[in-house]
């Protein structure tokens, strides 16, 4: 199924970091494929993608992710998941203190959603009231 | 990773994201994106790369606080290694 990037008419809402920095708690969401081993990996093979999402402990030692993605050459990531899913910098900048915290979970994504309905009237709606109840003042995210 | 963010932003949270592709961004049009000229499966930096790996994200966080408006913004970091991001964006390469 070819992409059919839907147009918006206008930008979607901002919200201020309303607090300083340091004081924030910060979630990280990718669209890397990373799941873990025991997690049902993303569908590669659907026409239409996978708009479905895994969640991980925010400790989770990258060596023990794995990825599955068929948008982009998953062998430069898995040499190096920094490259694309930068947990053990995220984590040195919090012990520095740029910011308080990290939020309990990592949230990922695929990022090959070719059918975009589930994904933004199910899953990634469902994705953002996991993360306000988990107190996050601001989401990082990131594409591959 | 746009629709992620709008879905994210309608639901009241503070976003920033990365974009590789101003074009797309500029259609989906999320609240805040900072545009990192990297190819893709290196959005944050090469293998073992560890002071861009940080960049990048240094770069997210200080975005997420001084970027008081919407819209995509410059990061200057771009891809100077090599042709892949070239190669990527012309279908030549993954």
């Amino acid at each position: 199924m070819p992409f059919d990037w839907h147009p918006f008419d206008r930008l979607s809402p901002y919200n201020p970091l309303h607090i300083p920095l340091a004081d924030a708690r910060v979630a990280f969401v990718t669209t890397a494929g990373a799941h873990l081993p025991d997690q049902l990996p993303f569908d590669t093979k659907a026409p239409a993608g996978d708009p479905s999402w895994r969640a991980f402990p925010i400790e989770t030692p990258l060596v023990d992710l794995v990825l599955s993605h068929v948008g982009y050459d998953t062998r430069r990531a898995a040499a190096d998941k920094n490259v694309v899913l930068p947990l053990e910098h995220l984590r040195a900048l919090q012990e520095e203190g740029q910011f308080r915290s990290l939020s309990s979970e990592v949230y990922s994504f695929m990022g090959y959603v070719a059918d975009t309905d589930r994904l933004l009237l199910h899953e990634a709606p469902a994705v953002a009231q996991r993360l306000l109840a988990d107190h996050v003042d601001l989401v990082l995210l990131a594409p591959t | 990773m746009g629709l992620l963010q709008r879905a994210f932003d309608e639901a009241g949270l503070c976003t920033l994201s990365i974009t590789q592709v101003m074009e797309i961004t500029a259609v989906i049009k999320p609240s805040r994106a900072l545009y990192v000229g990297h190819p893709f499966g290196l959005t944050f930096g090469a293998i073992g790369d560890r002071a861009t790996q940080r960049r990048v994200l240094e770069a997210m966080l200080n975005a997420a606080v001084t970027l008081g408006h919407r819209g995509i913004h410059d990061s200057g970091i771009e891809w100077e290694r090599d042709d892949l991001r070239y190669r990527q964006l012309r279908k030549q390469g993954r």
